[in-house]
């Protein structure tokens, strides 16, 4: 009784902050009777709001200037989507070592300012688009489930859009929660740089919820995380999602090489290892700053070449995006690693995005070969998850025909 | 009263109307010329009406120069922003999608920046058919106009280089992507007196990414210390994110190249181990 107090209050602030983020709000009309219109609706001030009938600035298509990119944060769209919500993660090509991570997107594009973000080149659309029809995401998923049996899955929602810097605002992660409540085998991981957690404290889950947190030292976090949290603040949240008995994850991800990123890596590491346990974490992944070319233009103007991801030394990878050297990053995977693995053998740390060229090199196995991380990288899970999604699809395209 | 089109004008051939021929225009716009003089005072043939049909200004426009160059768009938009009845003539989407491109405000920034360059430098990229993603390096420097006016002279200084050395395509893209962005980071630019802009594109390269160049040279100057069998060599080179060895091994027959094989082989054994 005494927490709730504070609770409520931070939880108020964090919902302020985002009702002033805002210029504009768009609600489609035929969003109109979701839910999520109408909480809009109800906590936005009538001059913010305005309903239409399609997408708002409709000249405005393909590659967007950086002005453009920028005013989109700040204009919400509200409407439905009618593609499928559930996809694999882009991780999972050819080339690339995966995980076995699944994606729900409820939304496309982020309030907050990350100088590597890859929405830059992914995105064409002039508003920050958040979909009313979560309801449907949700019965794609019970779908899926009944043709994947008793299998288990990892799925994220934070592909497109961050899981929860918009969530004061939609309150999504209550459905969602209540959804895996039903479906224990699964998990549902919120992935963030916010501190947005207190809204959904209080929501009963069956311990199938992680909420993970994108991390940098703070150092980074200054100068190319604009408008996230601070790392504090991440790591206090963590904090207190874990006394709540949500399970926590931390993704250092992307690591940005900077004249001083071994003293800043290595603090970032003692920091987390003093304040949690390996068993606190069911894994920790690292990645290395990676983009596509074509967004270098838009980062560079956006941000300018004072940016220690503009200045970075960057050539193209396999993938065909821009990466550090090779040599590089095994070198920053490897210093971080080892600096876990001074504070115990058990912190369970993997590579995200990477070539199976790095992991052994890092690890000197394949990464279904690491026992502690074996199960993230099930692949006979995989398989049989694509099997079910190719029959959901064609289920669906037949009763839509 | 014709007006004409700025985009031909200081044009050099090929870019100029044959003066044999007759010129176009369509309504009151002349299409080929890039003033009422040069006409000549002979006939002049509206394309309003066209000769299978109506025409709109854009299409006109593109029957008498198919091929239009950023330069000349860029020339047609600013022109449409000073003339309101040129803006109104003329369906700016629709040309720019003819062109490949697509409208919006990426592209215009791109044309307005590209205007404000060094007359040179403008006729190279015209010259080189450079494409917005080549120019968009531009743009960085519009936000530094007021802020730092030594740094864009010494950016338009650079553009003016390239025109004048006429640098091919690739390499003047490269010099300005490396040579913008050093700038941009504050730091000193190679000199570029006599060197060929593939010389100095490679000096830039060094100076934008010295982490990359220190561990090739590192590892370079290993690989002079091996033992290497007669007639043999080896090198570091980077592709993409990688380093690569590449070893070259000169033999007269068969026998003797199996011969240095195998010294190769233990020579690499004798590393790794």
């Amino acid at each position: 009784m005494a927490e709730s107090g504070p609770i409520i209050s931070k939880s108020q602030q964090d919902l302020e902050k985002l009702l002033d983020h805002f210029d504009r709000v768009y609600i489609d009309r035929k969003s109109e009777n979701s839910p999520l219109a109408r909480r809009l609706e109800s906590l936005f001030p009538a001059d913010k709001l305005e309903w239409v009938d399609s997408r708002p600035h409709p000249q405005i298509r393909g590659e967007m200037s950086s002005g453009e990119f920028a005013r989109s944060k700040r204009q919400l769209y509200v409407t439905e989507f009618k593609g499928q919500f559930f996809k694999r993660c882009p991780g999972a090509k050819p080339g690339l070592a995966c995980c076995n991570y699944f994606v729900l997107n409820w939304g496309q594009q982020c309030d907050m300012n990350c100088s590597y973000c890859y929405l830059q080149s992914f995105l064409n659309s002039p508003v920050l688009t958040l979909y009313s029809n979560l309801d449907q995401a949700l019965e794609e998923l019970r779908q899926l489930g009944k043709s994947l049996g008793e299998q288990s899955l990892r799925v994220g929602t934070g592909e497109l859009v961050d899981s929860l810097s918009l969530d004061p605002l939609t309150l999504f992660s209550h459905e969602l929660m209540a959804f895996f409540r039903d479906t224990p085998r699964w998990t549902l991981e919120f992935k963030t740089k916010s501190d947005f957690v207190h809204q959904f404290l209080d929501v009963p889950h069956e311990g199938n919820v992680i909420v993970s947190w994108s991390i940098n030292p703070q150092a980074v976090v200054e100068r190319e995380e604009q408008g996230t949290a601070s790392l504090e603040q991440r790591l206090q949240a963590a904090e207190l999602c874990l006394s709540r008995g949500l399970q926590i994850a931390f993704h250092i991800d992307p690591m940005i090489w900077h004249p001083e990123w071994k003293e800043n890596y290595a603090a970032l590491v003692d920091e987390v290892a003093a304040r949690f346990r390996p068993g606190d974490l069911p894994y920790l992944s690292l990645g290395a700053l990676r983009f596509q070319p074509e967004q270098k233009a838009m980062m560079r103007e956006r941000f300018g070449m004072k940016s220690w991801v503009n200045q970075g030394e960057m050539w193209p990878g396999k993938d065909g995006k821009l990466r550090y050297p090779l040599e590089l990053r095994q070198e920053m995977f490897n210093f971080v690693l080892n600096r876990f693995k001074e504070y115990s053998p058990e912190w369970k740390v993997f590579l995200c995005m990477e070539s199976p060229e790095t992991w052994l090199s890092t690890y000197t196995k394949a990464p279904q070969q690491v026992d502690s991380l074996a199960p993230l990288f099930d692949q006979g899970v995989s398989r049989q998850f694509r099997k079910a999604l190719k029959r959901s699809q064609a289920d669906t395209n037949s009763a839509s025909g | 009263m014709l007006k004409a089109l700025k985009m031909l004008e200081n044009k050099k051939a090929p870019f100029l109307w044959p003066e044999a021929w007759p010129h176009f225009a369509w309504g009151s716009w002349l299409l080929t010329a890039p003033s009422e003089v040069n006409t000549g005072g002979g006939r002049v043939i509206d394309l309003k009406e066209g000769f299978k049909g109506p025409l709109e200004l854009h299409q006109a426009l593109l029957s008498c120069k198919p091929k239009l160059s950023l330069l000349d768009l860029a020339r047609l938009w600013q022109q449409s922003q000073e003339d309101p009845s040129l803006a109104q003539d003329l369906n700016w989407t629709e040309l720019v999608n003819h062109c490949g491109l697509r409208s919006g405000e990426s592209l215009t920034q791109v044309l307005e920046s590209l205007l404000k360059t060094p007359a040179s430098f403008q006729t190279w990229s015209e010259e080189k058919q450079l494409a917005p993603r080549d120019l968009n390096l531009l743009l960085s420097f519009e936000s530094e106009k007021d802020k730092s006016p030594d740094l864009v002279k010494t950016w338009e200084n650079l553009l003016d280089k390239l025109a004048e050395t006429s640098t091919s395509k690739s390499t003047g893209v490269k010099i300005m992507e490396l040579g913008g962005e050093l700038l941009l980071m504050g730091k000193q630019l190679p000199s570029w007196s006599h060197e060929s802009p593939e010389h100095f594109a490679r000096d830039l390269e060094r100076v934008r990414f010295p982490l990359s160049h220190q561990s090739l040279e590192a590892k370079n100057q290993e690989l002079k210390q091996w033992a290497w069998p007669s007639r043999s060599s080896g090198r570091w080179l980077r592709q993409g994110d990688e380093l690569l060895m590449e070893i070259k091994i000169l033999a007269p027959h068969g026998e003797e190249l199996k011969k240095r094989l195998d010294q190769m082989k233990s020579l690499l054994e004798g590393q790794n181990g």
